[in-house]
């Protein structure tokens, strides 16, 4: 109950807000329809975290993406991920070179990683050897080569997509790149007047272009919102409780993750689920994160870090449906532990 | 201001969120904790049956119900919600985005004004869908428990009623032979605490030993009763003696030497009195006549002397007559027995003491009317109301009881016994001379007409078996 922290002003807090509202905005009027990805994503790299895009092919994830590189005035590259594609043609490599005085030496020439924005289209298709490159790039936003360590430039964020129905001939990204990951979020296609106002209003489908980019000043100062958005500690105990109970656990626990869960959520989870809160909050203009924020982020930063069994798989239980049941357990507060009563939290 | 007002109204939630969830609590405690009690209660009240124990139904609800509210009282402070768990119940409910959690936390007025209003407190409500039928069933449970009868045989009464009876007759007699002299008072203690040592040991579940501890107990009476009247009869034939002495004496009138002959006679006569229990009253009573033949110029003179030692021994023997009634009146001695002690003294019909002279109070009931002495007529007498067992069977715990516990009742007299010889023989026939109709304790002849006074316990079954069989044997051959 000490003051340890002050919280950020009012009308600073209102001026990133309404910027990213703006962009949000932009976004909507770029690509119809999808209002709720549009906020995530853009939750998601206003977090610095990595997006993984799942759906089927046309749904519009490279459009959404490419988007996105023109209105936040960031660098954007894309990789066509093939089989036959190698480390090398995403990190970069050493070539050897003769200037003009004749001396050869071994010139870096950076690979497409050296980006803000990298779209690694169809990731899944890569072989694992290539996948792999891009772990410490994820992690630690550095790239290693022949022993020398380069810095990506900041913000890097890999927004990378995923055909989930086209399974012959891919490689099924690992844990521990999955892990890496913010979200992963499932692109829908779009309705029938979504649809219309496509196919009504654009030609060859062709998205209009943004009205305003936002500049790199913006962007930090977006940045530096993020970072001075408060997390309440009873709001910190609930989302350590809510990934906590994504872990199979004898005695009490949710049924529905001790029956069908193999491996829980990793602590990883858990401050990307609090960073990603802290995005939303800041949408909402408000200077906390609070616990609708956590229910809003819960299931897509963590339904690809929880790893189900083959029960589940049999079943045909999603770990959506899961989170989905842990979120109806765990209310804030620990109110579920007064045995004997009932008190309503939320949901008026 | 308003800032302040809205920390205010903050904390005003929280303490209405606190009380809810206690009270909600404590109901629902309640209800689990009377749910157990019922069941506890229930049991309790069926194990005490069977025990024997009638427990109080409001005592059992009092104590249940305060066992049950201590429970609730406890859980609910147990799991009431400290601050911040109450402020983040009241966050989520009133959907205020963490602003109510961080205003408190950070104290930063800024956000104070952007606070709600009214901050609304969530309704706690109890789960009684689950606890009800609980409950109701545990009531159901109690109440049967409390009516369903036990079908148990009560033996708390049976070994009890005749016990007790017995015990205080047993009681009664000892204080009797203790008042008539048959018993010093020293002997009468030790019989009393054999007699409550009896008692304390009694078990209504086994009731065998307690009846052959006072089989033996009657036995030990029975032969305190022949020696005290083998007692009375000796002093009275040397009360007797000594008189008869005395007035043969008086009736010499004769000289001195004559005289003093006489009474050196009478001395030695009375001498053998001595040896009877009069605590050394004889001796003082003898003093006088002493010196007189010692020839004493002041003392009394011989035949004064004589007269007044027939005053003393003519109320001893009055003394001792009536302590001889008393016996007789309490049914301690009959009045054959009576008539024997004072018939060989060849009284009878004579004197003050005469129990024919006018004294028709001693009666026995074998009398020719057949009726009970006058002195009890209407009451029963109370050996006889112990009701026999026949299929009473001697458990190895009584015996041990009896031989380890219990000195055998002949025992003392045997301490000072002086072994003359042994012989193999069969067990000995009751004489005729101590049996009694007026028997204290009647286990093997209920109604009165057996002329054994001695009984056969279990533990002679054997020898009297072998006995016969060896007669067999012999007859065989």
């Amino acid at each position: 109950m000490s003051q340890t922290h002050k919280l950020i002003a009012p009308e600073e807090l209102e001026r990133a807000s309404k910027l990213a509202k703006q962009i949000l905005q932009q976004l909507d009027n770029i690509l119809l329809g999808r209002s709720w990805l549009h906020k995530m994503v853009l939750t998601g790299i206003l977090s610095r975290g990595h997006i993984l895009l799942e759906g089927a092919p046309g749904v519009g994830k490279t459009a959404l993406i490419k988007a996105l590189g023109e209105l936040l005035s960031l660098e954007f590259k894309r990789v066509q991920f093939t089989p036959d594609l190698m480390p090398g043609d995403i990190l970069g490599a050493h070539i050897l070179q003769q200037d003009q005085s004749g001396n050869r030496e071994m010139i870096f020439q950076p690979g497409p990683i050296f980006t803000n924005i990298l779209l690694a289209d169809e990731i899944n298709r890569a072989s694992p050897k290539t996948q792999s490159a891009l772990l410490e790039a994820m992690q630690e936003r550095s790239v290693t080569l022949m022993g020398n360590t380069r810095e990506l430039p900041d913000p890097f964020v890999v927004l990378a997509s995923q055909n989930p129905i086209e399974l012959e001939g891919t490689y099924p990204l690992p844990e521990a790149q999955l892990d890496r990951f913010l979200f992963k979020l499932e692109v829908q296609g779009a309705d029938a007047t979504t649809l219309k106002d496509i196919i009504f209003n654009r030609r060859h489908g062709q998205p209009p272009k943004p009205e305003k980019s936002v500049t790199k000043e913006e962007l930090n100062q977006l940045f530096a919102c993020m970072n001075q958005i408060y997390l309440p500690g009873p709001v910190a105990e609930y989302i350590a409780c809510l990934v906590c109970a994504t872990t199979p656990s004898e005695g009490d626990g949710v049924a529905e993750v001790n029956e069908f869960v193999q491996y829980g959520a990793s602590p990883r989870a858990a401050i990307a689920v609090a960073e990603a809160a802290r995005g939303l909050a800041m949408f909402d203009c408000r200077p906390s994160v609070g616990f609708e924020d956590v229910n809003g982020v819960f299931v897509a930063a963590l339904n690809h870090r929880v790893l189900l069994n083959y029960k589940a798989k049999f079943a045909g239980v999603r770990s959506e449906d899961i989170l989905e049941n842990v979120l109806q357990k765990i209310k804030p507060g620990n109110s579920q532990n007064i045995v004997g009563v009932t008190v309503e939290t939320g949901g008026r | 201001m308003q800032a302040e007002a809205n920390v205010e109204n903050i904390n005003r939630s929280l303490l209405t969120l606190k009380r809810r969830v206690f009270m909600g609590v404590v109901l629902s405690s309640l209800l689990y904790g009377l749910i157990t009690s019922n069941l506890l209660a229930g049991m309790a009240v069926m194990i005490g049956a069977r025990l024997g124990y009638s427990l109080s139904v409001f005592m059992l609800a009092a104590f249940g119900f305060i066992l049950a509210a201590t429970y609730a009282l406890t859980r609910a402070y147990k799991l009431r919600p400290d601050a911040p768990r109450g402020l983040a119940i009241l966050d989520a409910y009133n959907n205020a985005g963490g602003l109510i959690l961080s205003v408190v936390e950070t104290r930063d007025v800024d956000w104070c004004g952007r606070l709600p209003d009214k901050i609304n407190v969530p309704e706690v409500k109890v789960n009684y869908r689950s606890q009800l039928p609980l409950f109701l069933a545990s009531i159901v449970f109690a109440v049967l428990c409390f009516f369903t009868p036990v079908l148990q045989a009560d033996l708390s009464h049976v070994a009890v009623l005749d016990f007790n009876q017995i015990s205080a007759q047993a009681q009664e007699s000892i204080a009797l032979f203790e008042e008539t002299g048959i018993l010093n008072s020293e002997e009468a203690l030790r019989l009393e605490e054999q007699l409550s040592a009896i008692s304390e040991a009694a078990d209504s579940y086994d009731p065998a030993k307690t009846f052959e501890a006072l089989d033996q107990m009657a036995q030990k009476l029975q032969l305190l009763k022949q020696i005290g009247a083998n007692d009375f009869r000796d002093r009275f034939e040397q009360l007797e003696k000594s008189l008869t002495a005395i007035e043969s004496m008086q009736n010499l009138n004769s000289d001195n030497s004559q005289e003093s002959q006489s009474a050196q006679s009478l001395l030695q006569q009375i001498n053998k009195l001595d040896a009877l229990n009069d605590e050394g009253q004889m001796n003082k009573a003898l003093a006088p006549l002493q010196e007189a033949l010692n020839g004493a110029p002041e003392e009394k003179s011989i035949e004064q002397a004589v007269t007044d030692l027939k005053d003393y021994i003519t109320r001893e023997r009055e003394k001792a007559l009536q302590n001889l009634q008393k016996l007789v009146e309490e049914q301690a001695i009959d009045t054959e027995t009576m008539k024997q002690i004072i018939g060989q003294t060849g009284q009878e019909g004579q004197g003050e003491g005469s129990l024919t002279d006018g004294q028709t109070t001693i009666m026995s009931p074998t009398d020719s009317d057949g009726q009970q002495p006058s002195g009890k007529a209407g009451k029963s007498e109370p050996w006889m109301t112990v009701p026999l067992d026949s299929n009473r069977v001697t458990s190895e715990h009584s015996m041990k009881y009896k031989d380890e516990t219990l000195t055998a009742p002949a025992l003392d007299s045997l301490d000072s016994a002086v072994v003359t010889g042994m012989a193999i023989s069969a067990p000995l026939a009751e004489s005729a001379k101590i049996r009694s109709d007026f028997r204290h304790i009647g286990w093997n002849n209920p109604d009165g007409n057996a002329a054994d006074a001695n009984l056969l316990l279990p533990k002679h079954r054997n020898t009297v078996k072998n006995y016969f069989n060896r007669c067999r044997d012999r007859s065989k051959q």
